[in-house]
C-alpha cells in the first residue's frame, strides 16, 4: 500500500491501483462487481437498526459464520462480550442513533470539511496525471471495464521473452544493484503507456498536501459470501525478507475474479520476487495469543499488542531533543552550573577578619602594665626577696666553687634579642660568679645575633669585674651550620670557628688571643655554659658537644618556659647537664648568695606585682567560667 | 674608621628610638595597628639585614674572599685550597644554580649534601645522647638504691619519685595509643564506670592508664604555660623599666629632674 488517501468508496489506490479496503458506510454496489455489501461486514445488531431507521431492506443475506477450514478458527474463537452485539431491542431506536441523520445516497455532501479538502487536492492533481504517463484514478465503473479487459486472476507470470526494462529506465528510478539483480531475472509486464517516471513520483510531485495518509495496513477482504478471503500478500512482496518468502505456501493466491490485473504498478510488478514469496501472517496458536489485560479491548485474545509499535525505534525527531524544563527546574540548573563555574575559578585566600578587641583584654592590659610598672618607676610596692634558695643552685654553686681558677669558660649565648629581658637576669649571677673565681671566658653563638649580646652583657658584667675584652674575654663569634656545626666544634673548635667577633685584625686569629692559650680542644674549656631560652638548642649542645668535654661539666642556663624539658638531663641518675639556672628566683637567690644585687635584684618587685595580678586575674577569670557555667546549666 | 658622630648622641637617639618602639609594640594591647605592623616590619627587616651582614663579615669575607685576596702562596698551593676554598666555592655556585631556570637541578647536590650531613648528626647524636642515655636512666630509677647525683635523693623520697615517674610514663603512652578504637571513633578515651569493689560500685575512670596519662600531659602543660608566662612577664618588666629609665635619661638630658 501507498497509504495514499483515496475517495471513500474507491475499490483501488488512485496511485499503486491496490485494492481498498471497504468503506462501512457508502453508496450501495451497483454491481456485481463490486460484490461485497455493507451488511456483510456490519454487526447484525447494528444492521437492524440501520434498518429501522432507514427503512431499507436487507440488500444481503446476513452473513454466514466462515467454515472451519478457512484457516480463520481463532476469530471465531475470540471471546464474546456480552451484550455488545446484541444491541437494543427490536423496534426500540436507541436516542444516540434517532439524533444522527439517515445516511443517503448522496455521500459527498456528508463527508468532513477535512476530507472534502483532501478530496478537492486529489481531484486536482488526478487531471495532469489522466493526461500523463500515470495511470488515472479508476472510479468503479472505470474499474468495471478494466475487470473485463484483463484477466481475472493474479498477474501473468513473468516470461523470458517478455521486454525486460532497460537499464537507463532503471537508473533513472536509482535503484540498487540488488535490485537491478532482481530487474534482470524478472519480466515486467508488457505495458505499452510505460512512464518515464514512476507513477507514484508524478503523485508525489504532484501533491501539494502536507497531510500524511491514513490507510489500514493490513487489509482483509471478504468475498460475497461473506466469507473473509484469504490475505493477498503479493501487493506488499517486495517488502517481505526472503527468509518469509521462502515458506509461502504455493496456493496461497486463489483466483480473484473480481480483482483487477493492474492493481500493481509495473515497476513494483517487475521488482516482485515470486520465487521467494512466502507469507508475512504467521498466527499464532489460541493458547499461544497474549490476552489483552487492560483498556477496551481487556479480555480479548489475540489481539495486536501496541508495545512493539511503541517500543520499536525510531528516528528521533527535533521535539525530543527539547526538554520541557519549569522555572524550578531552570533555577537549580542555574545554580548547578554557578557551581561547576565556581570551582573552576581560583580559591583566594580570604583576608583576616580584623576584629577590635574586648574590654577584658583592655583591663587584663591595663591591669599587667600598672602592676609591672608601678615597683619599676615609683618604687612601690617591694616585695621580700626569696627566703630560700631553690635546690639546684647549690649544687650550681658548688660546681662553680670548684673550677679552677685561671681556667677557660666556653659561654654559649643561644637566645635571641627578645629574651635579654629573662636571660641577662637570670645569666648574670653566674657570670659575675664566675668573673669573682678568675675565670676567663670565651663566648660562642649558634645564632647571627648572639655575639651581639654575648658583648651586651658581657661588657655590663665585667665592668664590675674590670673584665677587658681580649685580655678577659673573647667572642669566638658566629658558628654556622646547625647541629652539623655543633659537631665539628665540638671536634675541632679551631676549624669550624676561624675568626673571632670584635677581634683587631691586627692581633692575629682569636685562637692567638692569651684567653685560648692552651685549647686545642672542646675538653680544655673547663666548664660548657649554654645559655638559651629554648629546649631545642639545649638538647643539641647536650647530644653533641657533651661527649667531648671530657668529664667537664655542663651547665644549662634556659628560660623558665624551657625547664621542664631540659630537667631530665639533670636530674637522671646518669645526668648530662651538671648545672642548672632557671628563673628570676633562682638569679635572685644567686645574687643573694654572692652579695651582688644587680638585674634580678631590679625586676624582683615589678615580677613578683605582675605575678599577683596575672594569679588574680586567672582565679577572676576561673570563677567567671564557672559562674556562667552555672547559669547555663541553671537555664 | 673612626665616628662621626658624638656617642653621646648616637646613645640618645638609640634610646629615643628604643622606647618608641617599645611604645609602638605595646599598642597592640589596643588591638592590631599601624604602629604595631610597623615596628614588626621594621625588627623583621632590621633582623634579615644584620644576618647578612653577619654572614659577610663572619663567614663569607674571612673564609672565600680574604685568602685569595691575601695571595698567600702557602694557602693558594697547599693542600687546603683545595678542600677549604675550591670544594667549597663550587658548592656555593652550584646553590645559586637553583635560582637559574633549567640549571636548578644543579643546586640540588649541596642541598643534598646540608640535609644529609644535617640529618645524620641530628639522628646519631639523637642516639647517643639522649634515647640510649635516657631510657637506662628512666630504668634506673626504678631501683630504690639509686641515689640521683644532682638532687640527692634516696630512701623512700626517691621510690616515691620513681613511681611517679613510671605511672606518668606508662599512662602517657598509654594515652597516646595509636590502636583502632572500638565504637565511636570520636569518642572519649575513657568513661566513668560504676566497679564493684568491697565496699560497694565505685565510680572508676575507665580504661584507667589513659586517664592518668591525660592528668599527667594537662599538668605538664600547665607547668610549661607557667614557665612562659614567668618568662613574658619577664621580658615586660624590663621593658617597663626601661621606658622609665628612658623617660628619666630624656628629662635628666633636658634638665627637667624627675
Amino acid at each position: 500500500m501507498c497509504q495514499t488517501e483515496n475517495e471513500i468508496g474507491a475499490e483501488f489506490c488512485r496511485l499503486c491501483h491496490a485494492r481498498l479496503p471497504e468503506t462501512p458506510i457508502g453508496p450501495p454496489p451497483e454491481s456485481e462487481g463490486e460484490a461485497v455489501s455493507d451488511a456483510g461486514q456490519m454487526p447484525d445488531w447494528l444492521s437492524r437498526l440501520r434498518q429501522e431507521v432507514s427503512g431499507e431492506t436487507p440488500s444481503s443475506p446476513p452473513p454466514e459464520k466462515p467454515a472451519a477450514d478457512d484457516g480463520l478458527e481463532w476469530l471465531g474463537e475470540m471471546p464474546q462480550v456480552v451484550g455488545e452485539e446484541e444491541g437494543p431491542p427490536p423496534g426500540e431506536v436507541p436516542e444516540w442513533v434517532g439524533e444522527t441523520q439517515p445516511p443517503s445516497g448522496a455521500q459527498e455532501g456528508e463527508v468532513p470539511e477535512w476530507l472534502a479538502r483532501i478530496r478537492a487536492k486529489a481531484k486536482g492533481s488526478d487531471a495532469p496525471e489522466a493526461e500523463g504517463t500515470v495511470e488515472p484514478f479508476q472510479e468503479p465503473e472505470a474499474d468495471e471495464a478494466m475487470a473485463e479487459e484483463s484477466p481475472p486472476g493474479p498477474p501473468p507470470p513473468v516470461s523470458e521473452g517478455a521486454p525486460v526494462i532497460g537499464e537507463e529506465q532503471s537508473d533513472s528510478l536509482g535503484l540498487p544493484e540488488w535490485l537491478m539483480g532482481a530487474q534482470a531475472q524478472e519480466q515486467a509486464p508488457e505495458k505499452p503507456s510505460e512512464p518515464e517516471r514512476p507513477a507514484w513520483l508524478e503523485g508525489v510531485t504532484s501533491d501539494e498536501s502536507q497531510e500524511l495518509p491514513r490507510v489500514p495496513a493490513l487489509v482483509i477482504e471478504s468475498d460475497e459470501s461473506g466469507v473473509p478471503a484469504d490475505i493477498d500478500l503479493s501487493d506488499i512482496s517486495s517488502a517481505i525478507p526472503d527468509w518469509m518468502a521462502e515458506d509461502a505456501p504455493a496456493e496461497s493466491k486463489p483466483d480473484r475474479p473480481d480483482l483487477a490485473p493492474a492493481t500493481l504498478p509495473a515497476w513494483l510488478e517487475a521488482m516482485r520476487p515470486v520465487d521467494t514469496f512466502r507469507s508475512v501472517v504467521e498466527f499464532d496458536s489460541t493458547e499461544e495469543q497474549a490476552v489483552e489485560a487492560a483498556g477496551p479491548l481487556a479480555g480479548l485474545r489475540g489481539v495486536l499488542l501496541a508495545e512493539p509499535v511503541v517500543a520499536m525505534p525510531r528516528a528521533p525527531t527535533g521535539e525530543t531533543t527539547r526538554l520541557d524544563v519549569n522555572e524550578k527546574q531552570f533555577a537549580q540548573a542555574e545554580l548547578l552550573h554557578r557551581l561547576v563555574e565556581q570551582e573552576k575559578q581560583e580559591a583566594r585566600p580570604r583576608p583576616a577578619e580584623r576584629r577590635r578587641p574586648g574590654v577584658l583584654r583592655w583591663v587584663v592590659g591595663a591591669s599587667l602594665l600598672v602592676a609591672v610598672g608601678l615597683p619599676a618607676i615609683l618604687g612601690f610596692p617591694s616585695f621580700d626577696l626569696p627566703a630560700f634558695a631553690p635546690v639546684d643552685l647549690a649544687s650550681l654553686v658548688g660546681l662553680v666553687e670548684t673550677i679552677p681558677a685561671e681556667s677557660t669558660a666556653l659561654l654559649v649565648f643561644d637566645y635571641e634579642p627578645g629574651m635579654t629581658g629573662e636571660m641577662e637576669a637570670v645569666t648574670g649571677p653566674l657570670v659575675s660568679h664566675l668573673m669573682e673565681r678568675g675565670i676567663v671566658m670565651a663566648t660562642l653563638s649558634t645564632r647571627p645575633g648572639g655575639p651581639a649580646l654575648a658583648e651586651r652583657l658581657m661588657a655590663r658584667v665585667g665592668a664590675t669585674h674590670n673584665y677587658i675584652r681580649g685580655e678577659d674575654f673573647v667572642h669566638l663569634g658566629y658558628l654556622p651550620g646547625g647541629p652539623a656545626a655543633v659537631e665539628l666544634f665540638a671536634t675541632a673548635p679551631q676549624e669550624a670557628v676561624p675568626s673571632g667577633y670584635l677581634q683587631d685584625p691586627e692581633a692575629g686569629s682569636v685562637w692567638e688571643s692569651p684567653v685560648l692559650t692552651g685549647v686545642q680542644a672542646l675538653s680544655d674549656f673547663a666548664v660548657l655554659v649554654v645559655i638559651t631560652s629554648g629546649s631545642d638548642d639545649a638538647r643539641v649542645w647536650i647530644e653533641q658537644a657533651q661527649p667531648h668535654l671530657g668529664g667537664n661539666p655542663l651547665v644549662a642556663v634556659v628560660s623558665a618556659g624551657a625547664e621542664p624539658l631540659v630537667r631530665p638531663y639533670y636530674e637522671s641518675t646518669a645526668p648530662k647537664v651538671a648545672g642548672m639556672l632557671s628563673g628570676l628566683t633562682s638569679a635572685t637567690a644567686y645574687e643573694q648568695r654572692l652579695g651582688r644585687p644587680s638585674l634580678a635584684h631590679a625586676r624582683w618587685s615589678s615580677y613578683g606585682l605582675g605575678l599577683l595580678a596575672v594569679e588574680v586575674l586567672i582565679v577572676l577569670g576561673a570563677l567567671g567560667g564557672l559562674t556562667s557555667l552555672a547559669l547555663r546549666l541553671r537555664r | 674608621m673612626e665616628t662621626l658622630l658624638d656617642p653621646v648622641l648616637i646613645e640618645t637617639l638609640g634610646t629615643v628610638l628604643a622606647a618608641l618602639l617599645t611604645v609602638m609594640v605595646l599598642t597592640y594591647v589596643l588591638g592590631d595597628n599601624a604602629f604595631f605592623r610597623t615596628a614588626t616590619f621594621l625588627f623583621v627587616g632590621v633582623a634579615g639585614g644584620y644576618a647578612g651582614a653577619v654572614a659577610w663579615y663572619a663567614v663569607l669575607q674571612p673564609t672565600l674572599v680574604a685568602p685569595v685576596l691575601a695571595l698567600d702562596p702557602g694557602f693558594l698551593f697547599g693542600s687546603g685550597f683545595l678542600t677549604d676554598w675550591a670544594i667549597p666555592l663550587f658548592l656555593v655556585v652550584l646553590l645559586f644554580l637553583r635560582l637559574v631556570p633549567g640549571a636548578g637541578r644543579l643546586g640540588s647536590l649541596p642541598v643534598a649534601i646540608l640535609l644529609g650531613v644535617g640529618a645524620a648528626s641530628v639522628v646519631g647524636g639523637a642516639i647517643t645522647g639522649t634515647i640510649v642515655p635516657q631510657t637506662l636512666a628512666a630504668m634506673e630509677t626504678l631501683n630504690p638504691f639509686a641515689v640521683a647525683p644532682a638532687t640527692g635523693e634516696a630512701g623512700l623520697e626517691r621510690l616515691g619519685n620513681a613511681l611517679i615517674v613510671l605511672v606518668g610514663t606508662v599512662s602517657t603512652l598509654a594515652y597516646f595509643g595509636f590502636g583502632v578504637k572500638r565504637g565511636d571513633e570520636h569518642g572519649p578515651r575513657w568513661t566513668i564506670q560504676r566497679v564493684k569493689t568491697p565496699i560497694g560500685f565505685v565510680p572508676v575512670p575507665w580504661p584507667l592508664f589513659p586517664f592518668l596519662g591525660e592528668i599527667f600531659i594537662a599538668i605538664t602543660f600547665g607547668v610549661m604555660f607557667a614557665g612562659a608566662l614567668s618568662a613574658s612577664l619577664l621580658y615586660l618588666t624590663e621593658r617597663v623599666q626601661f621606658l622609665g629609665s628612658a623617660i628619666q635619661f630624656l628629662l635628666g638630658g633636658l634638665g627637667i629632674a624627675p
